[in-house]
């Protein structure tokens, strides 16, 4: 009987459909069969029309049909699935890994591709591994995610520049970034031009107005198949950043808030009060048999003012949504954080618009617009005795901020950071845009023609003023940088799979680009009030500065790949870039790269059926790449101007001419293997060779030249090593699953040849400070050191080695070996994401080693001799008798004033395991909330940054340190930088 | 169809015409040096820039006068840079920093000189009066180089009558050939030095249009004065007395305290660095200065012996880097603009190296140099003094010497060339000892293969 209804039912609901056959809304959920988890991007399309749209972020798709249809879903990496409606208007779907093909499409350059099927090398990180954690720039997206790529934060400040590698440096004198590109859009990235240093070596974050959360996903180039395309600045790897666009289908709204704090990671020393330095420096003077002055009996806990409760809230909304001509994407984020250390702040407001409009079915237009204004309160950094931490750890600790009346006192050259914070204005404030419209005609099936207009407008303005308890009169100054670019692409673009056995590729492009870099600096000092905020309320103007630098780039280039059934593919891309950078003798210069693959799988001996393996595809590569970061205009000799002398302009030699100047270039040969293994571990592993010929090299002068070096492109550098990535899915079942991703890049970095420069054994080099310089034979970032012994138990006295391993007391530059290197032998990262029902935890570790820091402070907190600022505890332990096992030498050594100067003393393993996130989610079960008839996901989650390290066990401070960013010649020194924070943040994210 | 086509390709096509070849950019900031010696104007212009290069904190901007000072006996240097420590405790090394700069910046002034000499004659439209001007300023700037190096990196002249090895002596042009000259004796340095001057005595003029280009810019006078101190330097009473009586001999009283010659510096031109500058350095943190350089024990016991010396006066109390209190100068009193000239050869100094020379060369005692003497001391309320002996004359001028030119970078030489030690109970800071002069960069050393094995000793 029951049967009997329900066959009525059926028949009579089919009646109805046929009679009643009008459109109606067809929602539904996509989610992975293997994890539950959602799928973005699936196509849902009605068999038999041209009627189809995608899945969302949250998997969810909205598709208007008429009577009962057949819904084919496809997503490559998946196997396609058919479903018949009937007259159901949610229609869920669970799709099933696709193990034979594994099909992913990676992001590459002017174009996408199918991972399996595609020869170049890439590493990509998608918005699923970094959302909700508090970063500040999407370079911190890839530290410890894509193998081969090396990305060490320079310092807590907030903004502060981090130095990335991919797959070792590739430059010595020459700018050291990746290129940078965004939709297409490669960004000005002139880092210390933008601002003042304002002591710290490094400039501020190139990437500090691009908001995370609007980014899809990041995708590394690293071989010469990937880099060539960006011909003339390949050579520092590209990275390619896509951010969110539309999605047809119901308009999808998801808004993520999240709150927390942070402390500093560590402290960077063990500092003595007032009361252990007087008591020491008297012990000294009458050791050395000077005068005890009278001490102030005062005291005051610098390090305790300058750091604090850092706070970071952030909220991000975004809204996704169109039809099958129109789709849309709306993002928004407000993000507030406050340093750890005391004055450090940065508010960041970011919008983002991407439309995408169907004219036709052959043409297609569209934009994309980021926008983004960054305030910041900035403090001195690094190099700066006006640093808060700076001058924290430098501070007699008898020194008070206040007198006696409870009034600022100006502590002169450590400057009073809590004065400067209460009286002082430091401000940084830069509004960017970033955007690009395209038009793209398909002029018949497989041939699209495409141009896209880019611009970025990078606009930066910083306000600094010092009351008159600092500058008696007080002092301002005011700067107005912008870059401003825009470039036009053009491309002509072909893909036809030919018989379903040749797969044809083929790319032919024209871009131009320029951009003008301006630089405005006001300064003046003497103002009759304090109260009187603004430079033109000086009395005295000490500089108006304009400076304008442009460039221009002209490029052409294309590619072509062929596939043989899904076999044997080749790949070929070329690139010629003509760029204003480069001197008249070599204006124009060309890029290429041929790749080649075997997807053995693919092979009808192989079985896929196998339990080992599914898929195996083995790559190689070779080609050229460039780096056009040899500043604007350095082919030229010049005198500069603006050396004037009582009124009257004066010019002075500023460059030797080199009309030869121009480009340095990469070759490379990359060897890939990838493969799924036991239906669970994809794997890859990729060995590589780059060779940097053409470097530019400040050719070091004897000064007696009257100049101090000159630009030529003379040696080379060789980085070589392979990198290793897992992505595992230990465990998967339908309430629980355990991944593993896993990477590890090792590299090694020597150089070949530098400019005849020999150092004391005849090795050519070029240094990069006092510490560190590139040698021939050796790391680019060599330490050249006199190596410390220790003190003498018997004597007291310091001793260091000489260079034939003798002990003396009194080394000099000649005993000078390689201590080490700057540089890691590997580094890499791990993340296990467990998820048991709605419960979800990831940890992420990073992990570097084999590097070495060399720590600048202790020159200072070590110096024995010195009455001037404070000292480390540890000098404490200094040599009273014979037997002693000291830290430091006896008060009255001969050594006492020598101790603390550069030597292998105050160098310290870098190496280090780090616990760099943790995150505890819940996601709240979709049945409650389609209850609620208005959210549609809910999640609630917290994560935790820093929290754990394992470092060297003598190392002071934190040993995730590069003091100065992307510089390439000095890596792995600090001068009291900021450790990382150690950050604890809460959010909520819904969906409507 | 075929019209919408047609528009597609427009489009297209357009967006390609829109961009022209734009890659010849040049750079707005520099000229190209192939013009700048084509005209007299730009010829001038990078006569300025010598001028502005000696503004550089590295050369008189005051941090080799700085180091002059503490070296020797008028300041303290209780700063924080331990590269400065270093040299205060005779402890330096050749990879010292602030060492290297001064070395580098002293051969930017050679160099630039060297260019001026070569190319004025050659400038089209250039007249014999600005030829010769020009070249007698170059050579003046040149010789004040060379002076300040040899005092720097090698012992001075009583140690070894100059037979020591000086500095790399380099008189031509660069010609972007680079050669790696070797380090000349002291005695070559100083004939070059000499010759320059002497030169620059014939070519300068004895003063300009502009009372301010009289001080600013290399005179007669100023040569004639510069002349007198390297002399005076060498021992060459006779020749230094002549000398200082010709540029006393173009005008320069003892009353008037005008310079002869000095660095000319204002609020939007001067040689002041982040790391310092002679208000900087010498000025307590209230005044905005960084306090490294307070008045040292000794100065201050010779001024306490006479404490009604109105020089005595130009002092104030402030809290030195140390965080004590302290005395300091107030010499350079601009702090915040640092708009304080840098002080060369100064009026009072002609006296002091005629009075000196005198007192030397005489067998018994100069009467002449006694009346020096006390002119000086009545000018800062001083009463005459009486002398007894040639010795005691030639001591009490060194006092008058070391009051009257303190915080002016003066002191080490004055205590080296006569044979004094810089401190008193410590052997590396006694006459002769290895560390009372600077390293030779070992940068330098790295990059000129002639200068290998040339290193001062003990570095």
């Amino acid at each position: 009987m029951k049967q009997k209804l329900l066959s009525f039912i059926f028949v009579l609901t089919c009646l109805i459909g046929v009679t009643y056959a009008q459109n109606r809304q067809v929602t539904g959920k996509v989610t992975s069969a293997t994890d539950g988890s959602p799928i973005s991007g699936v196509s849902v399309a009605i068999q038999g029309t041209s009627s189809a749209t995608q899945t969302d972020q949250e998997g969810n798709y909205s598709l208007s049909i008429s009577g009962q249809v057949t819904l084919s879903f496809t997503s490559i990496g998946f196997v396609s699935q058919n479903i018949e409606t009937f007259n159901r208007n949610i229609v869920n779907a669970q799709l099933v890994p696709d193990q034979s093909t594994l099909d992913e499409v990676i992001v590459v350059g002017y174009g996408e591709q199918n991972r399996t099927l595609s020869t170049q090398s890439v590493s990509t990180i998608k918005a699923e591994s970094f959302k909700n954690t508090p970063i500040q720039t999407p370079q911190q997206i890839l530290q410890g995610q894509a193998a081969g790529v090396n990305m060490v934060n320079s310092s807590g400040v907030l903004g502060a520049e981090a130095q990335i590698t991919v797959r070792g440096g590739s430059s010595l004198s020459a700018g050291g970034r990746p290129l940078y590109v965004i939709d297409g859009v490669p960004l000005n990235s002139a880092g210390a031009e933008y601002t003042q240093t304002q002591g710290g070596s490094s400039g501020l974050n190139p990437l500090l107005n691009i908001n995370s959360s609007d980014i899809e996903s990041v995708t590394v180039l690293k071989d010469a198949a990937a880099v060539a395309i960006y011909g003339s600045r390949g050579s520092n790897g590209v990275i390619l950043i896509k951010t969110k666009s539309g999605a047809s289908g119901k308009t999808k709204i998801n808004v993520d808030y999240f709150n927390g704090f942070s402390h500093p990671t560590a402290d960077i020393d063990d500092m003595m009060n007032a009361q252990e330095w007087i008591q020491f420096r008297s012990d000294y003077l009458r050791a050395n048999g000077a005068t005890v002055p009278n001490f102030p009996t005062t005291s005051f806990d610098w390090l305790d003012a300058a750091v604090r409760t850092g706070k970071v809230n952030n909220i991000a909304v975004n809204a996704q949504g169109g039809d099958e001509k129109t789709r849309f994407y709306l993002g928004g984020n407000y993000s507030k954080e406050t340093g750890f250390t005391i004055s450090n702040a940065m508010d960041r407001l970011a919008g983002k618009i991407s439309l995408d409009h169907n004219v036709s079915d052959k043409f297609k237009v569209g934009v994309n617009y980021n926008l983004s204004r960054v305030d910041m309160d900035r403090i001195n950094s690094e190099n700066s005795t006006y640093a808060p931490l700076t001058a924290a750890y430098l501070f007699l600790p008898y020194v008070t901020p206040y007198d006696e009346n409870g009034e600022f006192v100006n502590t002169g050259f450590i400057g009073n950071f809590l004065a400067i914070d209460a009286t002082g204005i430091n401000k940084n404030y830069s509004n960017r845009q970033i955007g690009n419209a395209y038009a793209e005609w398909e002029i018949f099936e497989g041939l699209k023609a495409k141009t896209d207009f880019g611009i970025d407008n990078y606009g930066i303005d910083e306000k600094y003023r010092e009351a008159d308890i600092l500058t008696p009169g007080g002092y301002a100054y005011r700067t107005h940088n912008t870059d401003n670019k825009w470039l036009n692409t053009s491309t002509l673009n072909y893909n036809k799979r030919i018989n379903d056995l040749h797969n044809v590729g083929a790319l032919l492009g024209y871009s131009y680009e320029t951009a003008k870099l301006t630089q405005l600096l006001l300064e003046g000092s003497g103002f009759a009030s304090d109260d009187l905020p603004n430079v033109g309320s000086a009395s005295t103007p000490i500089t108006t500065s304009e400076e304008v630098y442009e460039w221009a780039l002209q490029s052409m280039f294309a590619r072509a790949n062929y596939g043989y059934a899904d076999k044997y593919l080749v790949e070929g891309s070329f690139r010629r870039d003509g760029s204003s950078r480069f001197g008249p003798n070599r204006k124009y210069g060309n890029f290429f790269a041929v790749s080649g693959g075997w997807v053995i799988s693919n092979e009808n001996f192989f079985n896929k059926d196998n339990a080992y393996i599914q898929s195996l595809k083995l790559t190689a590569s070779y080609g050229t790449s460039g780096n056009d970061g040899i500043g604007f205009y350095n082919y030229y000799g010049t005198f500069a101007g603006g050396n004037d002398y009582m009124g009257g302009a004066g010019l002075v030699p500023f460059r030797v001419a080199n009309r030869n100047l121009s480009w340095e270039e990469t070759a490379q040969f990359d060897l890939g293997l990838s493969a799924r293994l036991f239906n669970r571990i994809d794997f890859q592993f990729n060995f590589y060779n780059k060779n940097t010929t053409g470097l530019l090299s400040d050719v070091p002068y004897p000064y007696t030249t009257g100049f101090p070096s000159a630009s030529q492109n003379v040696g080379e550098m060789r980085n070589r090593g392979f990198e290793f990535a897992i992505n595992s899915e230990n465990i998967k079942r339908e309430n629980f699953s355990w991944t593993t991703s896993f990477n590890i890049g090792f590299n090694k970095n020597t150089v070949l040849s530098l400019p005849v420069n020999p150092d004391e054994d005849g090795r050519n080099f070029l240094a990069g400070n006092t510490e560190q310089r590139a040698i021939e034979g050796y790391s680019r970032n060599s330490f050249y050191l006199i190596r410390y012994k220790g003190i003498n138990q018997q004597t007291g006295e310091a001793e260091w080695f000489a260079k034939d391993g003798s002990t003396t007391t009194a080394p000099t530059a000649a005993d000078r070996v390689i201590v080490g290197k700057a540089d890691p032998n590997f580094q890499g990262g791990i993340t296990n994401t467990l998820r048991y029902k709605n419960l979800d935890f990831s940890a992420f570790f990073n992990f570097s080693y084999g590097n070495d820091v060399y720590l600048d402070g202790i020159e200072f907190t070590d110096n024995f001799a010195s009455g001037s600022y404070n000292k480390s505890r540890m000098l404490l332990d200094y040599w009273r008798q014979p037997g002693d096992n000291a830290y430091a030498p006896a008060l009255n050594s001969d050594t006492r004033a020598t101790f603390a100067q550069t030597s292998t003393k105050n160098l310290f393993d870098g190496s280090y395991l780090r616990l760099k996130t943790v995150q505890f989610g819940y996601t709240f079960p979709t049945e409650l909330l389609s209850r609620t008839n208005f959210f549609s996901s809910a999640r609630v989650y917290f994560l935790a940054q820093n929290i754990w390290t394992v470092k060297a066990k003598d190392f002071r401070g934190d040993p995730e340190i590069s003091a100065n960013g992307a510089s390439n010649l000095i890596i792995g020194q600090t001068f009291f930088a900021l450790p990382q924070p150690k950050t604890f943040t809460f959010g909520v994210n819904f969906g409507f | 169809m075929r019209f919408k086509n047609i528009f597609y390709v427009s489009v297209l096509s357009l967006a390609l015409a829109a961009c022209g070849n734009k890659l010849e950019l040049l750079p707005e900031q520099d000229l190209s040096d192939e013009i700048v010696f084509n005209n007299v104007g730009t010829t001038e212009s990078a006569l300025r820039g010598i001028y502005s290069t000696a503004q550089e904190l590295d050369f008189y901007g005051s941090l080799p006068q700085l180091i002059n000072d503490y070296m020797g006996n008028t300041v303290d240097f209780v700063g924080t840079f331990p590269t400065l420590q270093d040299l205060n405790n005779f402890s330096a090394v050749s990879i010292n920093s602030n060492v290297q700069t001064i070395w580098q910046v002293h051969y930017e002034v050679i160099l630039q000189a060297n260019r001026m000499i070569a190319k004025a004659p050659g400038v089209p439209g250039i007249t014999q009066e600005q030829i010769d001007q020009f070249t007698g300023e170059a050579k003046f700037m040149r010789a004040l180089a060379y002076f300040q190096l040899a005092n720097l990196f090698s012992q001075p002249f009583q140690v070894s009558n100059g037979s020591n090895l000086c500095v790399p002596l380099v008189l031509e042009e660069f010609s972007g050939e680079v050669t790696y000259p070797s380090r000349a004796t002291l005695n070559d340095v100083h004939a070059a030095i000499e010759s320059d001057l002497n030169d620059a005595t014939n070519l300068l003029p004895e003063g300009y249009s502009s009372p301010e280009d009289n001080i600013g810019r290399a005179t007669k006078g100023a040569a004639f004065g510069l002349l007198s101190r390297l002399h005076l330097y060498r021992d060459q009473n006779d020749l230094a007395t002549s000398a200082a009586q010709s540029a006393i001999d173009l005008g320069y009283p003892l009353t008037s305290s005008v310079d002869v010659f000095t660095i000319v510096n204002s609020a939007i031109d001067n040689g002041r660095t982040g790391s310092g500058g002679w208000a900087a350095y010498y000025n307590p943190a209230a005044l905005g200065g960084r306090g490294d350089a307070p008045f040292s024990a000794e100065l201050l016991a010779l001024f306490q012996q006479e404490p009604t010396d109105t020089r005595f006066a130009a002092k104030i109390t402030g809290v030195a880097a140390d965080g004590l209190s302290h005395f300091f100068t107030t010499k350079y009193p601009d702090a915040v603009t640092n708009s304080d000239n840098s002080p060369v050869l100064r009026t009072a100094e002609l006296y002091l190296n005629k009075a000196e020379a005198l007192a030397k060369a005489s067998s018994g005692i100069s009467d002449e140099a006694v009346t020096i003497l006390n002119a000086i001391r009545s000018k800062s309320s001083l009463a005459a003094k009486s002398v007894t002996s040639k010795n005691e004359l030639i001591d009490l001028i060194l006092v008058e010497r070391n009051k009257e030119l303190a915080f002016e970078g003066h002191s080490r030489m004055d205590l080296l060339r006569n044979r004094r030690n810089l401190r008193s109970n410590q052997a590396n800071a006694a006459f002769g000892a290895p560390k009372t002069i600077l390293p030779i960069p070992q940068r330098e050393i790295d990059n000129n293969s002639g200068l290998r094995g040339q290193q001062n000793e003990g570095y």
